[in-house]
């Protein structure tokens, strides 16, 4: 059994273990689109200690890079795509908060990180990458009497309560006039760049993307659990 | 809004499939009745995916494959002489019934 290097965060230590072949098997009968919740069963095989669903979405796609960079064949700082490599990727210079950030507007909008949880109901309700903008809208966003009031879900909520919840927020959002959804979402945008720790997250029609450092012009990255898996039958081969 | 540049590609079924095929076929040939490593087949599911690997390839596992191939081909060469004889007697009776 190969020995993963312990992920060592200002916040949190994370020990990873190597997945079994009957592991293996169940994560490759999962559906390969349904990339956050195969996300949460690969880390809840390898991840010990902790429920990755409480985990923001950038943590995750941490653990998933490092597993594949452990486990890889080549370089520990693997190739993604034909000219990229994952720490063109990967930003550490900023350290998790969870502090909310407050948007300003009458409403006096709080911007909350998306955890694991989240983005795997995300996952059944949005279809293209513009529902997904609106999903992580309706998902981060709170007003302060909310967030003050212990009014939103939780991780505990039921996953068909919170799905509802999600959807009529999006209908919401979907319905403001043009030019005021215009200033909430850069809004919005200028918000994630403070809690974008570890990724810069992007949206596609599946789903959350990585966006490389440089920004427009190079591909975004999909940590999928996929990559943990053909390297090891690719050498197995 | 602005669409992502770049589609990430995806596992295909095909991919998938051959996955699960490969990781089935390598526990059932560890827990196969005559295989070379002796364990059940939940024993082999529970092996770490580099443990496979490094099975496979490792020099002790290769000579023992030669090992069985070697053992086989001596319980195979009596049968395959006996072959020989059959097809000898066989040629033996079409020649004397062309008479």
């Amino acid at each position: 059994m190969l020995l993963i290097p312990q992920v060592q965060l200002p916040h949190a230590n994370y020990q990873l273990r190597e997945l079994t072949i009957g592991e293996a098997i169940g994560l490759v009968k999962l559906n390969p689109l349904a990339h956050e919740q195969t996300i949460s069963q690969f880390l809840g095989y390898v991840l010990e200690d902790y429920d990755s669903r409480t985990l923001t979405a950038q943590e995750r796609y941490l653990l998933v890079a490092q597993y594949i960079s452990a486990t890889c064949l080549g370089e520990a700082d693997f190739a993604i795509g034909d000219d990229a490599k994952y720490s063109d990727y990967l930003r550490m210079n900023t350290p998790l908060s969870l502090e909310p950030i407050d948007l300003g507007f009458e409403e006096q909008w709080q911007l909350l990180p998306l955890f694991g949880w989240q983005a795997e109901a995300l996952e059944d309700v949005c279809k293209t990458w513009q529902d997904w903008i609106f999903g992580a809208i309706a998902a981060q966003l709170a007003k302060k009497d909310e967030l003050e009031n212990n009014q939103l879900p939780t991780i505990d909520t039921p996953t068909a309560e919170y799905k509802d919840y999600l959807k009529e927020r999006m209908t919401i959002f979907k319905a403001y006039p043009e030019r005021e959804f215009e200033r909430l979402y850069y809004a919005f945008l200028g918000g994630m760049q403070a809690l974008n720790w570890y990724f810069d997250i992007g949206f596609d029609n599946e789903g959350i993307v990585c966006l490389h450092k440089e920004g427009q012009g190079h591909a975004p990255a999909r940590f999928q659990v996929s990559d943990c898996l053909t390297q090891t039958a690719i050498s197995f081969a | 809004m602005r669409q992502p540049d770049f589609k990430y590609p995806t596992v295909s079924l095909k991919q998938q499939s051959a996955l699960l095929d490969s990781w089935i076929s390598a526990a059932v040939m560890l827990s196969a009745k005559h295989s070379l490593v002796t364990m059940t087949y939940n024993e082999a599911l529970s092996m770490a995916l580099s443990d496979l690997t490094d099975i496979y390839e490792s020099q002790s596992f290769k000579q023992l494959q030669k090992a069985q191939e070697a053992e086989n081909q001596l319980k195979l060469a009596p049968i395959e002489r006996l072959n020989e004889v059959i097809r000898g007697l066989n040629n033996v009776g079409k020649a004397l019934s062309y008479r």
